[in-house]
C-alpha cells in the first residue's frame, strides 16, 4: 500500500514538473531555431539552383568533363569521407542542470563537492548547480558552475502574485540555453545524492529525487 | 545584518509566542528583516515542534531561522523572551538587547545575573505589563511597560530601526501594483543605500556577482546572479553574449522600468542596451578614477538616459576622466548607509580594520557595519568609496592606507582627507602602525573626530533614490502624460 504523499513530496514533484517544462521549452526553442535554419538554407539552395549563373556553370562543367574516363575517380571521391577541416573546434562538453533548492548551506556544499568528484571520475558533462544559497563564494569549486535562484519563500515575499514554479520553469529554460545543457534534474533536498548515487544514476534521464 | 533578532525557545506556546509572532508580522509588514534564534529549554520535550504560529511565520518567509552551525549573527535589536533559556553567550551581536518579560522567571535575580554576564550590563529588562511589574518588587525596570510603549514599529524606530515603508502584508501586497528597477553590478553598498529610500511600490532587484549577492540578499533585497567570465570558464567574447542573454531574461521576467548599472558598462551591458531599449538605462557612474585610466568608458555614456555620479568628499582632488565629462550628469552627496548623525559613544578601546590587518596594544579588533560605527574608537582602512565616506561621515578617527592597485584613486582620497585634517594617510604598513600608535592617545582621536564634524557632508542616498524613481513613472502618470 502506498503512503500518502506529504507536502514535501508534492513540492519536489512540482519542481520536477517545472524543470521538465523549462527543459521542454528550451528543446522547443532549439527545434524552432533548427527549422528556421533549415528553411533558410533550403531557400538559399533553391535560389542558387534557379540562378542563371549556376545553370550555365553546371552545363559548362558537364560538357568539359569526359564522363567515361572520369566516372570511377568521381565515384571513389564520393565514397571517401570528407577530410577534416583544419581548425575545427572540438565539441563543447554538454552541461547538465541540477536544481538544488531547499538544501542547507552544508547540504549544498556537500552536493557540489560530490558533483566535483563525479566529473573527476568521468568528465562527461559540466554540472550547473542551481542553488538558492546566496553565499556563492563559499560554495565555488573548480569544474562546477553555480547559478542562483531566489528560494520560494523569498520569491513569494517579493512577488506574491507569481508562482515560484513558473519562475523555475523559465529559469531552467534560460539556463539550458545559456549553458547548452542537454539535461536537467531536480535534487530532493531531503535526500541529496551521494557520489555513489550520482554515478549510479549517471545514465538515467530525469530526476534524482527518488533515486 | 538583520534588523531584529528574536531569541527564545520557539516551541513554547501561549502568550509569549503570540507576542513574538505579532512582532514578527509587524516587522515584515514594515519591511524589516527578522531572524529567529531557537534556544531549546531543558524543561521542554526534545521532540516538541515549534509553535504553529511561529512555524507559519517561517513558512511564509516573514523571518529566517538561524542555523545551528551559523557563525555569529548581527542584528540591530535583539529581543529575548523566556530569558531562562540563556545559559551561554548567544551567537548574535546586537546594538540593543532587550529582555521582554511576558512572565517573570521564578529565579529572576539569578537569571538576570546570568544574562548580564553573557550579554553585558546594558541589557534592558522590559516587563510586558503591570501584572509582570507587580511580580517583581524592587527590581530596576524601565518606567514604561513593553506593551504600553506605543506600536512595535514605533518602539523599534526609537532604537534607530526605521521602517522601510514596504507594506508586505500578503493580503495587501497582492493588490500592490509593483514596479521594478534592476540594479546591476557589484556596488552593493550604494544599491542598498538607494533601495532603502525608494518609494514603497518600486521594488529593487539587485543583479550582482558572487561577491555582492549574499550582502544584497542579507539586506532583504530580491537578488539575481550574474556570473563572471572566470566563474563560467568562458572567454570574454562568449561572456558578452551571456550577459546580454541573462539581462534579456531578467528584463522579460521583471519588466523593469529602469535598469541602473553600477561600475563600468562593459560590452555585455552595451549589447543588452542595444537589444532592449524599453527600460530606461541609467548609469551610476563612479568618480575619482586614477589619472589616465578609464577614459575608454566615456563614450558609453551616450547609451544611457541618465547618469548619476555619487559625491566624493575628496572631489577637489579628483583628476579622473569624469571631471571633464559632467555635462548632463546628475550629482548627489556621497551615498552611504549611515544613519542620521548621532553622538559618538566610543567608550571601549576598539579598533576597526577594513581591508588592512592591524593590531594596537590595549585595543580590541572589532567588525562594524555603518550603523555601529558610533561605537568604534579607532579605524584603519583602505580608502575605497564606501569605507572612506562611512568612516569620515561617522566621525571615526581613521588611518587610511590606500590600495595602489584599486581602480579608483585611493591615494588621492587618503591624502585629501589628511590635508583636510579629518584622517591620517599612511602609504605602507610601518607608517600605518606609527599612525595608529599616535592615535592611541584619546586627545588625538578627539581632534580628528571634531574636525570630521566640522566638515560634515550629507547623505545622497535619498536624493539618488528620488532621481531613480523619477525615471520610473507610475502607470497612471504615463497614461496621464500620453493623454496630454
Amino acid at each position: 500500500m502506498l503512503d500518502e504523499p506529504d507536502a514535501a513530496d508534492l513540492a519536489v514533484a512540482r519542481w520536477e514538473v517545472a524543470t521538465l517544462t523549462g527543459r521542454l521549452r528550451c528543446v522547443e526553442d532549439e527545434r524552432d531555431a533548427a527549422v528556421r535554419d533549415r528553411d533558410r538554407n533550403r531557400e538559399l539552395v533553391l535560389a542558387l539552383r534557379r540562378s542563371r549563373s549556376y545553370r550555365l556553370g553546371r552545363a559548362l562543367a558537364g560538357l568539359a568533363r569526359d564522363p567515361v574516363r572520369a566516372a570511377p575517380a568521381v565515384a571513389r571521391q564520393l565514397r571517401r569521407p570528407p577530410a577534416p577541416r583544419s581548425g575545427a573546434r572540438a565539441a563543447a562538453m554538454p552541461a547538465r542542470i541540477y536544481v538544488a533548492v531547499g538544501l542547507s548551506r552544508p547540504g549544498a556544499h556537500t552536493l557540489i563537492r560530490a558533483l566535483r568528484q563525479r566529473v573527476l571520475v568521468e568528465a562527461d558533462h559540466l554540472p550547473v548547480v542551481v542553488t538558492d544559497q546566496p553565499t556563492l563564494r563559499h560554495l565555488q569549486v573548480p569544474g562546477v558552475v553555480l547559478e542562483y535562484l531566489p528560494d520560494p519563500a523569498t520569491w513569494s515575499r517579493h512577488e506574491p502574485g507569481s508562482d515560484w514554479e513558473t519562475l523555475l520553469a523559465g529559469r531552467v529554460a534560460q539556463l539550458c540555453r545559456d549553458h547548452r545543457a542537454a539535461d536537467a534534474v531536480v535534487i530532493d533536498p531531503r535526500d541529496p545524492p551521494t557520489l555513489a548515487r550520482l554515478l549510479v544514476t549517471d545514465r538515467r534521464v530525469g530526476s534524482l529525487a527518488s533515486a | 545584518m538583520y534588523d531584529v533578532a528574536h531569541l527564545s525557545d520557539l516551541r513554547h506556546t501561549g502568550g509569549s509566542a503570540a507576542s513574538l509572532v505579532a512582532e514578527v508580522r509587524a516587522q515584515a509588514a514594515a519591511g524589516l528583516t527578522t531572524v529567529l534564534i531557537h534556544v531549546p529549554a531543558d524543561d521542554v520535550p526534545h521532540t516538541r515542534p515549534f509553535d504553529r504560529r511561529v512555524a507559519a511565520c517561517l513558512r511564509e518567509g516573514l523571518a529566517d531561522l538561524a542555523h545551528d552551525d551559523e557563525p555569529e549573527l548581527a542584528a540591530r535589536v535583539l529581543l529575548i523572551r523566556r530569558p531562562q533559556v540563556v545559559t551561554g553567550k548567544p551567537r548574535v551581536h546586537a546594538l540593543h538587547t532587550i529582555v521582554v518579560l511576558d512572565e517573570p522567571p521564578a529565579d529572576f535575580a539569578e537569571v538576570r545575573t546570568r544574562v548580564q554576564r553573557h550579554l553585558g550590563p546594558d541589557v534592558v529588562w522590559a516587563p510586558a505589563g503591570p501584572e509582570v511589574r507587580a511580580q517583581l518588587p524592587g527590581a530596576v525596570l524601565p518606567a514604561t511597560d513593553w506593551h504600553d510603549s506605543g506600536s512595535h514599529i514605533a518602539r523599534l524606530a526609537s532604537l534607530g530601526v526605521l521602517s522601510r515603508g514596504v507594506v508586505t502584508t500578503s493580503s495587501v501586497r497582492k493588490a500592490r501594483p509593483t514596479r521594478h528597477v534592476l540594479l546591476v553590478g557589484d556596488d552593493i553598498a550604494r544599491f542598498r543605500a538607494i533601495a532603502r529610500h525608494l518609494p514603497g511600490d518600486l521594488e529593487a532587484v539587485v543583479v550582482a556577482g558572487s561577491a555582492g549577492l549574499a550582502d544584497a540578499h542579507a539586506a532583504g533585497l530580491l537578488t539575481e546572479y550574474l556570473p563572471a567570465a572566470a566563474e563560467l570558464g568562458v572567454a570574454d567574447d562568449r561572456w558578452t553574449g551571456f550577459v546580454r542573454d541573462r539581462l534579456r531574461h531578467l528584463i522579460q521576467l521583471y519588466g523593469p522600468q529602469a535598469v541602473l548599472v553600477g561600475g563600468v558598462p562593459h560590452d555585455g551591458i552595451a549589447a543588452a542596451i542595444g537589444e532592449h531599449p524599453g527600460p530606461r538605462w541609467l548609469w551610476l557612474r563612479p568618480a575619482m578614477w586614477r589619472r589616465g585610466t578609464g577614459g575608454q568608458w566615456a563614450a558609453r555614456g551616450a547609451l544611457f538616459a541618465g547618469i548619476l555620479e555619487p559625491g566624493e568628499f575628496a572631489a577637489a582632488g579628483d583628476e579622473g576622466w569624469t571631471t571633464t565629462a559632467r555635462a548632463g550628469v546628475s550629482t548627489v552627496d556621497p551615498i552611504t548607509e549611515l544613519p542620521a548623525p548621532r553622538p559618538r559613544r566610543a567608550t571601549e578601546p576598539t579598533l576597526l580594520c577594513r581591508g588592512v590587518e592591524a593590531t594596537l596594544p590595549g585595543f580590541t579588533v572589532v567588525e562594524a557595519g555603518p550603523h555601529e560605527l558610533g561605537h568604534v574608537a579607532l579605524a584603519v582602512s583602505r580608502a575605497g568609496y564606501t569605507s572612506f565616506h562611512e568612516l569620515i561621515g561617522a566621525r571615526v578617527p581613521t588611518v587610511f592606507v590606500p590600495d595602489p592597485s584599486a581602480a579608483d584613486d585611493e591615494l588621492t582620497r587618503a591624502r585629501f582627507a589628511a590635508a583636510a585634517g579629518v584622517a591620517v594617510c599612511a602609504t605602507d604598513d610601518e607608517a600605518a602602525a606609527a599612525a595608529l600608535e599616535r592615535l592611541a592617545d584619546p586627545a588625538a582621536r578627539e581632534a580628528l573626530s571634531r574636525r570630521c564634524a566640522e566638515v560634515a557632508f550629507g547623505n545622497g542616498a535619498a536624493d539618488a533614490a528620488a532621481w531613480l524613481a523619477g525615471f520610473c513613472p507610475r502607470r497612471s502618470e504615463v497614461e496621464a502624460g500620453s493623454a496630454r
